[in-house]
């Protein structure tokens, strides 16, 4: 993998996340305002197409750099996109990882997983996140996958994957 | 040592660095990162501040006519003006004695360069390696008190404001009405105990747990202005947090009521902010 496009990447992800996660918040009677997680968006794209190492440690470095600019202990993002880097990287090999689906569902599972690692965070620590507003960020950034990991598709080739 | 050794590693310390270790000790090596990410969030930020801009307009809580608020500005700027002249007769009388200048003066201004990236109310700033703020200074908008410092430091110039939204955040306010008597605009505090308003996550404020019977003494209504009444912010006292919005009754109490409070701005969509040195 190229890991200079891969740290470009990164970084423009969590760059937008932090500047544009307040104006998409998604706000419905049941959900208090989910954000999309542009930088899951990135884990996704990088675990369906990398070799295996290079997505696993690719994940971890995107969550640890998420992890510099939230208010959440740090190492809780590199944590959980690290584990669900594994269950994306486990089947990432007989998927067609061009299709929109593909992009949906593994945003969505990825998704959840984080969610999970977070609410039981939120649970031991008695920190401030909800279910339903973390699992719909969850659903908001897998609606958003398809566009977004579509786009990043057309131009895996900047980053040189190996399969 | 093999990949998969490493990579359990990176997982273990992350674990205990999330689940362990107090988040105290690892923010101290975070915080030298936090502007980071500003040249790509502020513009980012600055872009979607304009796109969005007309439809917060339509998003007001306020549920003013049109006339009222017509009628509202031509006495604030009678108002304006005469409170200016008193003002300015003042500073002349007092300003040898005056050392300190307006909240504003003593204040840095410091540029929003983002939002909290997992959805927490808390704010990124840009500032000066040399700026002189630190860890509890009170952060203001144009529209009152937004937060204050938790974090401040770093070679790339960051801080980072938890806002009075994030939950935990407890502050002790007033309730404060404007009422115009011959084309005066006087503030009434209303009889009322301390409330605890507290923050509750996603940008919202609100008061739990009131007695009905203290806000029925009181006379609170929708459109009272709640400000700060905390003696641990001693120099920000009667700083505006927000508008009472909606008074329900509790669903975890019977006689109790909660009210939500509107901030004047989506807090977590500031796009400037003040930060006051210290908690005054």
């Amino acid at each position: 993998m190229n890991w200079i496009a891969f740290f470009i990447l990164a970084y423009l992800s969590i760059g937008t996340q932090t500047g544009l996660g307040p104006f998409m918040r998604w706000t419905t009677s049941s959900s208090a305002g989910a954000e999309p997680n542009f930088g899951l968006l990135a884990v996704v794209f990088i675990t369906l197409n990398a070799q295996r190492d290079a997505a696993l440690m690719g994940a971890f470095l995107i969550g640890a750099l998420q992890d510099l600019v939230t208010q959440q202990p740090f190492g809780l993002f590199a944590l959980s996109y690290g584990l669900s880097a594994l269950v994306i990287v486990s089947f990432s090999q007989v998927v067609y990882r061009g299709h929109p689906l593909t992009h949906f569902f593994c945003t969505l599972l990825a998704g959840c997983g984080i969610a999970l690692v977070i609410l039981i965070h939120s649970r031991i620590r008695q920190g401030s996140n909800a279910p339903v507003t973390t699992l719909s960020a969850a659903l908001y950034t897998a609606i958003l996958a398809p566009f977004v990991v579509g786009a990043l598709h057309r131009m895996r080739k900047i980053f040189a994957f190996k399969k | 040592m093999r990949f998969n050794q490493i990579y359990l590693l990176l997982l273990l310390g992350a674990f205990l660095c999330a689940f362990v270790i107090p988040p105290e000790l690892t923010d101290s090596a975070r915080l030298h990162a936090t502007g980071l990410f500003t040249p790509v969030s502020y513009p980012i930020r600055r872009i979607a501040s304009a796109v969005y801009r007309p439809f917060d307009h339509l998003e007001s809580a306020d549920t003013r006519s049109n006339a009222s608020v017509l009628a509202e500005n031509d006495q604030l700027k009678q108002e304006v003006a005469r409170l200016s002249a008193q003002v300015d007769r003042l500073q002349k009388l007092e300003s040898e004695r005056q050392n300190l200048g307006s909240l504003k003066a003593q204040s840095v201004r410091a540029v929003v360069a983002g939002a909290d990236a997992a959805g927490r109310d808390a704010l990124l700033l840009s500032l000066s390696p040399t700026a002189n703020v630190h860890q509890g200074d009170a952060v203001l908008y144009t529209g009152g008190l937004a937060g204050s410092l938790d974090a401040a430091s770093g070679a790339i110039g960051g801080a980072r404001v938890r806002l009075i939204s994030d939950k935990g955040v407890v502050l002790t306010g007033d309730f404060v009405r404007f009422v115009s008597t011959g084309g005066k605009t006087e503030e009434v505090h209303l009889q009322s105990p301390p409330a605890l308003v507290r923050g509750l996550g996603n940008g919202m404020i609100g008061i739990t747990d009131m007695k009905e019977t203290d806000i029925r003494t009181a006379g609170v209504r929708p459109g009272d202005w709640v400000v700060l009444d905390d003696p641990q912010w001693p120099g920000l006292l009667g700083a505006t947090i927000g508008r009472v919005a909606v008074i329900k009754p509790s669903r975890l109490h019977p006689l109790f009521d909660d009210i939500s409070i509107a901030t004047q701005a989506d807090l977590r969509r500031l796009s400037d902010v003040w930060i006051v040195p210290g908690r005054l």
